[in-house]
């Protein structure tokens, strides 16, 4: 078996914000060991999170909390308590990186700042992910993926089409700033090591989850600086132009942004008449006779299934596809045959279907070792293994609750 | 750390992006008969034609190097070959078979550079039966079923106006990419990477995937509702396309929301006492929060909101977000200078390392600026070669 990426990589994860969680999850899949620190009364908040196995809630049972903690190890600890700090600068004293979501106030106040770490441990890579990073008059605000959304500039994106001003912006009910923030941590994770492995300094990497969506929306929003007049706002009728249009047993996605594609897509139509007698080529033309091209293009489609649309437009390479279902996605030949899926053995949850990874490592490929941890599942193995405790002192610290 | 890149468009720029501007020599090849759509994008009213003035192409690009090299030709693939044993990684997001077609896979690069880390970014993947699928980001994140949790309740499915997929693929290559070559430094090996856009999306939307691997049940669309958190929502400002977004988990933050708003007799109802009572009564208290935002300008109000303990934050447009004094205080945006537009705003970059000095921003590359640059000072070409691969019309 060939080894893993990242073996040998010793990872502390503190705080309970999901992109340190996915961050964390990144690195573990790729053969980091991750001790996961949760708080020892309640744990992680994603251990509440829907769906739950067998539809009971339960700290184990939390599909979400599964798919983001596999290949993490698990270990109570309460870093409000001075004790529980000094056992956590004992971790940190074999740490190569500790992933912290705490935000400035809340580690400055517990201690645990860069200030702090950078001193004590000066080969330590701190990464620290937040709503808006580290500085900054808003470094305190909360944020989510709701507000998020809002506050990089993607709400305005979303939904496509213009609802009129009176429908509210809508997010993804998908953790999308929590994964483009938590990789994106991740990857500066990584040169932050290869520099320390370079010149024998660590340094604290912050990532602020506004900014990363705001970089991913940034040649969007580059327009701006090069035509000041050219502002996203939701009525923006360019914004029609990626709306779903609905066919016979669903909806199809369809963008046409080169004149041949367009070609292509007339030829298929039969050379309709209507089409000749408007202008449609080209973002303006497309874009000013939007709705007339829409309605055509739906009415067209009606009596086709969104599968036939797909292939038969994928045979003129016409870039259309299919709006699926989660469950038409996960049935496609495409995510099947390329085995995406990885099915996790859980001993409380049993047996569960997660997303894979995202990408494909030829030498040393992403491994689902292990199931997520149970609350403190791993105390005894680091604490007297790892750290050397003595069983008295481990059953003490359970005693105070500190563990 | 120096970067072959084949890159295009928007996924593979947008990663590479990110190495530059951790200071990788990142080396783009480009060439007249294969040149970046977004040079040939969308331009302000009275510029003048050329490859060089798309927004979204130079902030993409920025601090990449730009070499002109026809990698259809013999004399363009030696070139190829020979740089990338002088590379530390390669990334490409052409579709599956073409670099193989040209003798420039994998295989053929690890061939002359043993220790090559090398990328490669496609829509729905480099194998399987649906490989060869045309499709933007904006309809991939359609087929991978994202398209199907967005929308307002009981209504149809909805799309992000935006080419989403593609970021979400560059953030994860840029993770890959980096962990390889950290791998590389420990064991001296190489190796290919392969990254899918299609199920790049599937990771990042691990609520409704399990729904269905776990229960068989399609996740219903329901607006911004996210159980049990209420209020949950978007709420209309005092001023028009105005919006602000309140998010509340505890009871702290509810008393604290409460607090803000002067605690009217509403919030005293029992239909509001608790968790519970709020999540099912969201409707009547999203119209009761609806009403005292609707007064208030949502700028000023996220930012008392905030102070209170309470998760805000208005709509920002890009208007809003270059103006912002938080994002100001951070330097986030950027002015960097360039030969053709002159000096432009720009978007900084999305992580701060507060030891590694960062390099200076540089502006994008002109197309084929650094032909010669690179010929001359990495592969030790002479004056007379260079003219002879010109002439050949491998640099074209």
């Amino acid at each position: 078996m060939p080894n893993a990426a990242l073996d040998g990589l010793k990872i502390l994860e503190l705080g309970e914000d999901a992109a340190g969680a996915y961050c964390a999850k990144l690195l573990a899949d790729l053969g980091a060991e991750v001790i996961k620190v949760e708080q020892p009364a309640h744990g992680d908040p994603a251990r509440s999170l829907p769906p739950f196995a067998g539809d009971i809630a339960g700290p184990d049972r939390s599909g979400v909390f599964l798919y983001l903690n596999s290949n993490k190890l698990g270990i109570t600890l309460d870093i409000e308590h001075p004790s529980g700090r000094t056992i956590l600068f004992d971790l940190l004293a074999s740490s190569d990186v500790l992933i912290e979501t705490l935000g400035p106030a809340r580690a400055t106040a517990l201690q645990l700042d860069y200030k702090r770490l950078g001193q004590q441990f000066p080969e330590l890579v701190v990464t620290s992910i937040s709503p808006y990073g580290q500085s900054g008059r808003h470094s305190n605000w909360k944020g989510g993926e709701l507000t998020i959304w809002n506050a990089s500039g993607y709400a305005v994106l979303t939904p496509a089409g213009a609802h009129g001003e009176e429908e509210p912006p809508l997010h993804t009910q998908s953790a999308q700033v929590a994964s483009l923030s938590g990789a994106n941590a991740a990857g500066a994770t990584m040169a932050a090591l290869l520099d320390r492995d370079l010149y024998g300094e660590g340094q604290q990497v912050d990532i602020s989850e506004q900014e990363t969506m705001i970089a991913a929306l940034a040649p969007q929003l580059a327009d701006h600086f090069y035509e000041g007049n050219v502002v996203w706002s939701r009525t923006h009728p360019r914004l029609n132009t990626m709306k779903f249009l609905p066919c016979k047993d669903g909806y199809v996605s369809l963008l046409l942004t080169q004149p041949d594609q367009w070609d292509r897509m007339q030829e298929w139509m039969g050379n309709p008449e209507w089409l000749s007698s408007i202008e449609y080529r080209g973002t303006q033309g497309m874009t000013q006779n939007w709705d007339v091209i829409s309605f055509m293009l739906s009415e067209w489609f009606s009596d086709k299934n969104k599968e036939e649309i797909f292939r038969e437009g994928q045979a003129r390479h016409i870039p259309i596809g299919p709006v699926n279902s989660i469950a038409e996605a996960l049935e496609s030949p495409q995510i099947r045959e390329r085995e995406f899926m990885a099915t996790v053995r859980h001993p409380v949850a049993g047996e569960v279907e997660l997303p894979g990874a995202p990408y494909r490592f030829s030498e040393t490929p992403w491994r689902l070792l292990r199931p997520a941890p149970g609350l403190g599942e791993h105390n005894q193995t680091i604490y007297q293994t790892r750290l050397g405790y003595g069983r008295e002192q481990v059953e003490e610290l359970y005693e105070t609750g500190i563990i | 750390v120096r970067v072959l890149d084949f890159t295009w468009v928007w996924a593979g720029p947008f990663c590479t992006q990110l190495l530059a501007d951790l200071g990788a020599q990142v080396i783009k090849v480009e060439s007249e008969r294969r040149i970046d759509n977004t040079r040939r994008g969308r331009l302000p009213n009275g510029t003048p034609k050329g490859l060089n003035r798309n927004a979204g192409h130079n902030q993409l690009n920025r601090g990449k190097w730009s070499i002109n090299c026809d990698l259809t030709r013999p004399e363009g693939r030696e070139i190829i070959l020979r740089l990338a044993s002088v590379c530390d990684a390669a990334v490409e997001n052409f579709a599956p078979r073409v670099l193989p077609a040209l003798g420039l896979g994998y295989a053929e690069l690890a061939e002359v550079s043993p220790q090559i880390v090398m990328l490669s970014m496609s829509g729905l993947g480099a194998t399987g039966p649906l490989r060869d699928t045309v499709l933007y980001g904006n309809s991939q994140l359609a087929m991978a079923g994202m398209g199907s949790l967005l929308g307002y309740t009981d209504g149809p499915p909805e799309n992000i106006a935006y080419a989403h997929g593609d970021p979400v693929n560059s953030y994860h290559a840029f993770y890959a990419i980096l962990a390889a070559l950290w791998s590389r430094a420990r064991t001296g090996r190489g190796q290919h990477i392969e990254v899918s856009q299609l199920e790049g999306l599937m990771a990042t939307m691990p609520e409704g995937v399990l729904e269905v691997t776990m229960h068989g049940r399609e996740p219903v669309r329901r607006g911004n509702d996210r159980p049990p958190m209420a209020p949950h929502n978007e709420y209309h400002g005092r001023d028009p396309g105005s919006w602000l977004s309140i998010a509340v988990r505890t009871n702290d933050e509810w008393d604290a929301l409460c607090a803000v708003m002067g605690w009217p007799a509403w919030t005293e109802q029992p239909e509001f006492a608790d968790r519970l009572s709020r999540w099912r009564n969201r409707a009547d208290l999203d119209r009761y929060i609806a009403e005292w935002v609707g007064e208030h300008e949502v700028h000023t109000l996220a930012a008392t909101l905030q102070e209170r303990g309470v998760d805000a934050a208005p709509m920002e447009t890009v208007r809003d977000l270059v103006q912002d004094p938080h994002l100001r205080d951070r330097d986030f945006f950027v002015e960097i200078d360039h030969p053709e537009t002159g000096p432009k705003g720009a978007i900084g970059r999305p992580f701060g390392l507060t030891r590694s000095a960062m390099p200076p921003y540089r502006n994008a590359a002109l197309f084929g600026e650094h032909t010669d640059t690179v010929l001359r000072d990495l592969l030790g070409c002479a004056d007379d070669e260079i003219y002879r691969l010109r002439a050949s019309g491998a640099l074209g």
